[in-house]
Formats: structure tokens, sequence, C-alpha cells
């Protein structure tokens, strides 16, 4: 059954008879001569007269017909019922892909570019024929708030209910995240059928921001996967295209200026404790082509707290060409108090702009009690006149002040050994102790110490037999003892030096600065316990070495399941050279404890759509979490009947901290139930959804050649969708043309034989 | 150029004039006069008896000798010197009454024919005239004398176009009237069946007769200039035909060249003189041929 798009423009068939008019006309419009030479020229007529009508016959066909099949185009009629082996029974199947990333989420003018993307989807949807199927897929899949993925996902497949598909775009809403758009298609790749009957149109409405183009990376803003060129968004697009795809890119936004904080850590790679100064550095850049001059404040906990937290920053503008930012630090240093441990957040803030995803960014931590320092006596009372016992320079060395960040208990060896559990402590030094495992309890002792994430650090000296030590601790590599002791090699004078040179592993990065090089420089050492090689595979690793020809190790580091241990082949006291007599000592010290002791913060700092997960303790009782705003959260908690219960959150869907407390269970029911145990974590826009530089539409049209086209206009936008709606106009107007070039052609042919006469 | 180039003999000239007789005489001596030599000389006059004189009767050829001796009045008449009859056979059908350059092929061929019957009376020769159409419509035996001759004129003057040709019947009409043998001019567009004029142009021949066909057309009949959509309207009958004249035009120029090729090849083969003329052809074209085709006759008739 035929039906019309345009059944108004119906009217355009009386143009059909135009021709037929002028003809007509024509043949009234002619001259009158009294002819004498009749006889002749009646022959002459009656010779040609039928050819001639016939061509007249003809021009005035093809005349009529081309006027005709035009006006019955532009009617644009379809074939609702016609058999499928009819091209003309072709459909439009329309594959509305949504960018939803953060970016889309800029405000150009009233509207965001998001907005004006479903705006464009929808008024789309209304372009194709009633009984067309619509797919939509989006970018970052955030419609179900419990379980969003933040990957692109098919939101509907192949429907032909439009007002549902409508309705979804109501309810989409942009996600803090980077679209992906090569994934995306491949996405929409896999829902492509390759039937032949119906026209496959892709309408990618999208703000053009040039990384969603250029760089394939995942939603973790993950650099490693970087494509600059486009390549991985080639190969998708050529995938559709081969199936006979035709894709559309429809820019939903207009460039816009931003500024935004882009990173907020603290200064050093450390946990923070409490008595002690803390500073952040925020980085704000400007993505403008002016300079910008912004206020940055800082919130502790979402207060300001102290005098200092409000500065102003200027920004350069952005290098004209330059794929970054014009950025700047800004430092904030806060202290906290002896009551204060436990989990807090620091929160860097700009003023609003158009793209308020990146006016904020908060880093959440956990600020800790003093760090407690065992240490182990191996040579409490050396028998030699003037020596002192091995921890004499140590213990004051690290804890420099009474309420300093770290606090230092002293015992001898035979009281480790009485010790059941090291639990408590945060380090443990066993200082030149002869038998640090002279039983399998003891040992059992110190490597679960370790494994459950304690720090041990290990030095030598006369009491430690390589031997022994070989057997209780390196036990053939699979012991705490990074590497297998060989011998002691020592001088009578001081003859060789810890290598200084800029080393960066984070024990030695400040103190191998070559700005410090005038405060930290290495005393002359007598000697050293030489080691076998390094065993790279057993994840052990020289930390600091000598200067002598070998570069011998000095420090030698491994870790031993979540803990860590460190082995000094020297001593600490000053019996194999004046080590402790150095500037070096206590800062080297005091660098290893902060390292070793390092929880980290990258638990509680997570990008969006990054899932949350973490264990509890037997007592385990629940577990609550909040966003942001203070709105409750379902975390999804399971309590598997033989294995720690674990709670995994993937909705980290909007910025900000989220509390969360777990709550234990008593010991018994007389008991009182232990506190509970507040957190907090926070989520992050990826800095490079900051970047709203823009691709041009004749950058997409000349970089993906042949695949896109760009429509900046939603006419052509939905001219095209429509273009292919049956094969019957198209056909039309093929036919039509073709009559117009036949009616040329004849009449040209016509005319020079003519004129040839 | 055209303008200055033009002889007094043009015939769009010489068709702005209305009397016959006028046109005649300015065809005639235009072109005498540019031959620098009178055709009068050498034509003598013999005189044949005297008659009482009547009113009207010209002064000059009284004879006052007679008058003299017998008070009475008498004038001379003389009889002119006829060494040739000249029969002019003009077509005065419908299809005459066709001109598109100002000149109708009717009035082109009357003044043809009355500069003829000028030039042959004032040669002392006989003219004739025949009017035909479908029919012979006037006849004028030949004669010689100025009063013939303004019979002549006055015969041209009165024939109106109308009625078909029919040219084979009328010239087999001519060749049975006109006995004495001398020169048949035929004046015509010969518009008919080819056969017929050329069978009729044999019987003339086959009486002895000298014969000039002066075949008259009109450009446009022989160039077919149109270009837009035009209703032909026929004439002597024919019916009306719409056309494109582009479309026709190769046809209708081939079926010309046929039928003139034809003419001409019979012609030809009849010794007849055909001069083809349009009415933009000089008048003069006319006499020279008479001309020519009288001192060739001459010299057959044995006269210097």
């Amino acid at each position: 059954m035929i039906q019309f798009l345009n059944p108004a423009l119906l009217w355009g068939l009386a143009a059909a008879s135009v021709p037929i008019i002028i003809h007509l006309l024509n043949r009234r419009r002619f001259r009158r001569q009294r002819w004498a030479a009749m006889e002749w020229l009646l022959t002459a007529a009656k010779k040609h007269q039928r050819r001639l009508q016939l061509e007249s016959l003809l021009l005035l066909l093809l005349r009529t017909l081309a006027v005709l099949l035009l006006a019955l185009a532009l009617a644009r009629p379809y074939l609702s019922e016609a058999p499928i082996a009819l091209a003309t029974t072709r459909k439009t199947h329309l594959f509305l892909v949504v960018d939803n990333s953060a970016s889309t989420a800029a405000r150009s003018g009233l509207r965001t570019a998001f907005e004006n993307a479903t705006s464009t989807a929808a008024a789309l949807v209304g372009e194709i024929g009633s009984d067309d199927p619509v797919t939509l897929v989006v970018t970052n899949d955030n419609l179900d708030p419990q379980r969003p993925t933040g990957q692109p996902r098919v939101v509907v497949r192949e429907s032909r209910d439009h007002e549902k598909v409508r309705r979804l775009l109501g309810e989409l809403r942009p996600a803090p995240a980077r679209a992906d758009l090569s994934t995306t298609l491949k996405a929409l790749d896999a829902t492509l059928t390759s039937a032949e009957d119906v026209e496959k149109k892709v309408a990618i409405l999208t703000d053009l921001q040039r990384t969603t183009f250029e760089r394939a990376t995942d939603v973790t803003g993950d650099p490693g996967t970087e494509d600059l060129g486009g390549e991985a968004l080639r190969v998708a697009l050529d995938a559709l295209v081969k199936k006979g795809a035709e894709v559309l890119v429809m820019p939903s936004g207009r460039s816009v200026a931003n500024v935004g904080v882009i990173g907020l850590r603290p200064e050093e790679d450390r946990d923070i404790v409490q008595g002690a100064s803390a500073a952040f550095i925020a980085e704000i850049a400007n993505f403008s082509d002016r300079p910008q001059r912004v206020e940055v404040r800082f919130l502790v906990d979402g207060e300001e707290r102290g005098s200092s937290e409000s500065f102003w920053v200027d920004l350069p503008p952005r290098p004209a060409g330059s794929a970054s930012p014009s950025a700047r630090s800004q430092r904030f240093s806060v202290r906290f108090g002896d009551d204060e441990t436990g989990p807090h957040t620091v929160e860097a803030r700009i003023p609003s702009d158009a793209f308020t995803f990146d006016d904020a960014r908060t880093f959440a931590f956990g600020v800790r009690p003093p760090i407690k320092v065992l240490a182990v006596d191996g040579d409490p009372r050396p028998p030699a006149d003037g020596a002192v016992r091995e921890t004499y320079w140590l213990a004051p060395a690290l804890a420099l002040r009474d309420d300093g960040p770290i606090t230092v208990t002293t015992i001898e060896e035979s009281e480790l050994l009485a010790m059941k559990a090291l639990d408590g402590w945060d380090l443990v030094v066993l200082a030149n102790v002869g038998r640090p495992a002279p039983n399998p309890a003891a040992r059992e002792t110190l490597e679960a110490y370790v494994r459950r994430g304690g720090a041990l650090v290990l030095t030598v000296g006369d009491q430690v037999i390589p031997e022994v030590w070989n057997d209780e601790l390196y036990r053939d590599g699979e012991g705490l003892l990074p590497a297998r002791l060989l011998e002691s090699r020592l001088r009578e004078e001081a003859w060789l030096k810890l290598d200084l040179g800029e080393n960066r592993h984070p024990i030695l990065r400040d103190l191998t600065n070559p700005a410090n090089a005038v405060f930290f420089q290495s005393p002359f050492l007598r000697g050293y316990m030489s080691v076998d090689e390094v065993d790279l595979a057993s994840g052990a690793n020289t930390v600091l070495a000598y200067t002598d020809l070998h570069k011998s190790p000095a420090m030698v580091e491994r870790r031993f399941g979540k803990g860590r241990v460190l082995l000094l082949t020297t001593t600490v006291d000053d019996a194999w050279g004046n080590l402790p007599g150095s500037y070096l000592f206590p800062a080297l010290l005091h660098e290893t404890v902060y390292v070793m002791t390092a929880r980290g913060n990258a638990d509680r700092n997570l990008l969006a759509f990054q899932p949350f997960a973490n264990t509890f303790p037997s007592n385990f009782d629940r577990f609550e979490m909040t966003y942001p705003d203070g709105s409750p959260a379902q975390p999804n908690v399971e309590t598997p009947p033989d294995a720690p219960s674990f709670v995994t959150f993937r909705a980290t869907t909007r910025l900000g901290a989220y509390d969360t407390t777990v709550h234990f269970k008593p010991a018994d029911i007389l008991a009182p139930a232990p506190s509970p145990k507040s957190d907090v974590f926070a989520v992050n826009l990826t800095p490079l959804e900051s970047d709203l530089a823009q691709l041009t539409a004749p950058e997409i049209e000349a970089r993906w050649s042949g695949l896109v086209t760009v429509a900046e206009d939603l006419g052509v936008a939905a001219e095209t969708v429509r273009a292919h709606e049956g094969e019957v106009h198209r056909s039309l107007l093929i036919l039509g043309l073709l009559c117009l070039i036949g009616e040329v052609l004849l009449a040209r042919h016509i005319g020079t034989r003519r004129s040839r006469s | 150029m055209a303008e200055t180039a033009r002889s007094p003999i043009d015939p769009e000239i010489i068709s702005r004039v209305a009397q016959i007789h006028l046109r005649a005489r300015m065809v005639v001596e235009g072109y005498v006069s540019g031959l620098h030599r009178s055709p009068y000389k050498g034509f003598s006059v013999e005189f044949a008896e005297h008659r009482e004189y009547v009113a009207g009767d010209d002064l000059r050829y009284l004879d006052w000798k007679v008058f003299g001796k017998s008070d009475r009045y008498y004038v001379k008449q003389y009889e002119e010197e006829t060494n040739l009859v000249c029969q002019l056979v003009v077509d005065v059908s419908e299809s005459m009454d066709f001109g598109t350059e100002g000149v109708r092929k009717h009035d082109y061929a009357l003044t043809v024919a009355a500069s003829l019957a000028y030039l042959v009376t004032s040669q002392h020769d006989s003219a004739g005239l025949v009017l035909f159409d479908e029919g012979i419509r006037t006849v004028l035996q030949p004669g010689s004398s100025q009063g013939h001759l303004r019979r002549i004129f006055a015969s041209l003057e009165g024939a109106e176009p109308g009625g078909r040709t029919s040219l084979g019947v009328v010239l087999a009409r001519v060749a049975e009237r006109v006995r004495r043998r001398g020169l048949v001019v035929v004046v015509s567009d010969l518009l008919g069946d080819v056969n017929e004029v050329i069978e009729g142009l044999r019987r003339l021949r086959s009486r002895g007769h000298d014969v000039i066909v002066f075949h008259v057309l009109d450009p446009a009949e022989i160039e077919f200039p149109f270009e837009r959509m035009t209703l032909f309207e026929g004439l002597e009958q024919f019916p009306e035909l719409l056309a494109d004249p582009k479309a026709l035009r190769q046809a209708y120029l081939d079926g010309v060249s046929a039928f003139q090729d034809a003419l001409r090849a019979a012609c030809l083969g009849e010794r007849i003189d055909l001069v083809e003329m349009d009415t933009r052809t000089p008048l003069d074209v006319a006499l020279s041929s008479y001309l020519a085709k009288r001192a060739a006759s001459g010299r057959r008739g044995g006269r210097a």
C-alpha cells in the first residue's frame, strides 16, 4: 500500500499538466501564412508527418513524466506492505549514539550540550517512519542508579516504541566519566544486522570533545591505552560502514572556556600522622585561550580551617596548538592534632563555571596515630670498652621528640622471643640480632607479622653470622631476608661510603635530591656485610649501594605478603663506621620508617564509576554508606559462610566524599559492642574530561574521511535519516532525472537535425 | 548599399508605380538606355492607306497635302513591318496572388508581360496576350499598334488573380489557337503537376513555336525561411496545414528541387528557354531573354 510522508506535496502532481498546457499553448501560438506552393508543402508534410508527430509526442511524454516523477518524489511515497523482493520496502533502522560523558554537561548558553543532544535525538526519532526501529546506545551507562557501569551500553535494542525511546532519552543524565567512542561503536556493531532491506543510520550526538575522538581509554582514564590518531575509532567506524551503516556525527555543543581543578594530592608520598603538618597540592588548569584569575579555596572535612585556606591563582592562557592546558599548583598545609586520628578529607574548590564537574576535587585520607616502632637490640651489652649498645643511636634518632610522629620501644633479643605476636607495632627493627628466629614459633611470629602487613627492618653487626641468618631468615629465598648473606668485609680504616647519587626510591628521593646534597653526605664506613646477587625474580631489589667497585648493596628490600622487609648491610651503631654520627642517619631512618609503614590512600580515592570494595573482620555486623550529599547509598554486602564478609559498591556516580561506617558484633551477648569504625572515600572526575577542546567538523570529516558525515543542522540530519526511507522516492528522482536527460538529448538531436536542414 | 545599387528596373521600385504602361515603359526605357544603342533604328515603316480623320486621331498623321487638294481631313495609315509574333501567356491564377518581399508574383508577372509587350511593339513586332487560370480568361490577338498595346495594358491592368492553375490544359489550347509560328512567352509560377506542364510546353514546341518560360516564384517559396509554428493557408482551394516549418524544411526543399530539376531537363530537351526568376530578380532579365531569343529567331528567319 502506498503511503506518503509529505502528502501535502502531492499537489505538486498538478505541475505535470504544465508541459501539456505549454504544448497546447504552443500549438495555439502560431503565425498565419498564405501559401501558394501548397502542393509541395503537403507532399513534404505527408512524407514526414508521422515521424514529426511521434517525436513531438515523445518529447511531451518525457517532459510530463519528468515533472510527474519529481513531484511524486517530493511527496516521499513509501510502500508499507510491498513484497520483500522490492527494494522499495526498505526501512530505516535509526541507531542513536548519545555521548553522555562528563564534558557534555558543560553549559553553552542556556542549555548543556547533553540537553541539546537528547532533544536532537528525540527530534530525529520523530523524523523516521512510525514503524521504523530505533536502537539507543549511550557512551556511559548510568541509567540504573544501583548498577551503573559507566561503560557503553545498548539501552534499547530495535524498538518500534518511539515513545519509550523518547522517555529513556529524557531519563538519561551526563555521567562524570570519559566517553570511549570506539568501544561504544563496537557495542553498537554487535546489534547491527546485515539485513539488506534495512537502511542503517547511525547518528552520533556528541559535543565533539577532542579526547572523545582521539583517545580510546577506559573509564578510569588510564592513559596507557592512548590512541591519539583515532585509529581505534577508524576501525570501529569501518566495521559499521562495511555493514552498510551510514554514520552521522551531530555536534551538540559549542566550545566552552573551562578552568578546572585537575589534581589534588598530598605533597609527600607518605601517611599523614597526627601532630605533624600535612601539605596538599591542588593543580588548577586553564583550558581556555584567555588568561584567568581564580580563587582557590581549601576545605578540610567540608569546613574552612586555618587562616590561609583561600588563594588567588593567575592562570595564563592555554598555549596555542598545545595539547596540554596551562596549569598552576597551589599548596595548602594543615596540622592534625592528637585527637584527630581517623578518616579526613580535603577539598580544593574554585568558583562555579560553565562546566561544574571539575570545579572541586576531594582527597580522602586517614590521619594515623604516631608510628610505633619496636627496636630489638641484638647487642645490648657490648664487651668492648667505649662501645655502645646497638640501639644506642637508633632509638633517639627515630623518636626525636616525645610527642613526635614516631615512638620507639626498645627490647632485647630474649624479650622478642617471648612475644607471641607483633601486630601492635607498625615497624620492627632487628638491630644486630644474632638469632632472630631460633625456633619455628619465633619464625612464624615474625613471618606472620610481615605477611599481614607489618614492616621489618634488619640491620647487621658482629652478632650476625651469615649462615645462621641464611638458615633462619633467608631459607633459600622462602624466608624474610631479601638476599643471602655472604660475609662481612671489614677493614681497620674507613674506606667506603653510601652511594648518594640521585635515587628515585621513595626512601631516598628527598635525601639524594641534589638540592639537599649539602646536608646529607655519607660518612666513611669501615665495611659491610656482603650479600649474594639480589634475586629480582623473588621481588627483592637493591635500594641503596656502596661506592665500592662492585656497587655492593647497602639496602635491599623485599615485599613479603602484605608487608615489607628491608635489610641494611651495615650497623646502626658506630661499630662499622660513623653512620650514626652523620646528619644523614636520622633522616634516613625517618624516611625508611615513613615509607615502610605507609598504608597509602589509594583505596580511598577513586575515579567515578570505579567500584569501591572492602573486606571486614569476622565480627562484622553491618555496613552503612552515604553519598556526598548525605543521602544513604545501598552498597552490596555479602557474607559468605566460609570467607570474610565483603562489600562492593559500583554506584560511584556522584563526585565528592562518601562516608562509610562498619558496625561490629559484640564478642558475646553480655559484652558491649565494639565502637563502629568510620571511614571515608572520595570520588573524582578523570582530569582528561576537563579539556573541552573540540574537533571541528572539517577535522572529523578529513580524519575519518569516507566513514562519517558531520551534520550540524537537524534538518540535514533528518533528511539523511529519512533519505533512503524505502527506495521509492530515490528511484523516482532517478527516473525523473533520466526523463529530463532523455528529453534534453532528444530535443538536441531533433534540433541538430533540423538545423542541418 | 543595397539601396544605392538598385537598378531603375528593380521590381520593388517598379511595383510602386500604379499604371502598368508606365511600369512597362520604365522597364524598357531603363533597360534600353543601358544598352547605349537605340532599339528603334533600322526598322522601316510602310505606308498602307488613307482614312478619313475622326476625332481623337493624332494630328501628326494628318496628310496636309491631301487636305490642300481636297480640303478634307485624311490621316495616313502605315502598316508597320511585323517580323515576329509574340504571344504572352500570363498566369493570373490565385497562386500568383502571393508575395513576401513586397511584390506579389502576380504583379511581377504582369510587369514582365507588359514590359515585353512594350518592347515587342516598340520593335514593330506583334504581341498577343493570353491570360489564364484554370482556363483561358482573356485572349488578345497579336498586334503591334499603339492601340493594341494599350489594349494589352488594359487587359493586364484589369486582371485580378483568382481560380486554380491548370497549365497543361491552357497551353494545349494556346497551341491550338496560335497558328502562326512565333514566340510564345509563358509567365507563370508553374505550380501544378510537372508532367502536365512539360506536356503543354512540348505541344507548343511541336507547333513550331519558340518558347520562353519565365518561372516566377517568391523567394519564400524557394528558401522556405520560416521558423515558428505556422498555419499555412492554402491558395487555390488547398487545405490548411499547421506545421513546424523547421521540421518540414528539408523535405519541402527536396520537393522544390525535384520539380525544378525535372523542368530544367525537359526544357533543355525541348530547347525551351527556362528563365527562373523570383520576385527580387531585376526585370531586365526578362527583356534580355526576349531579345536574345528574337535575335536567334531572326537569324533563323534570314533577317539581319
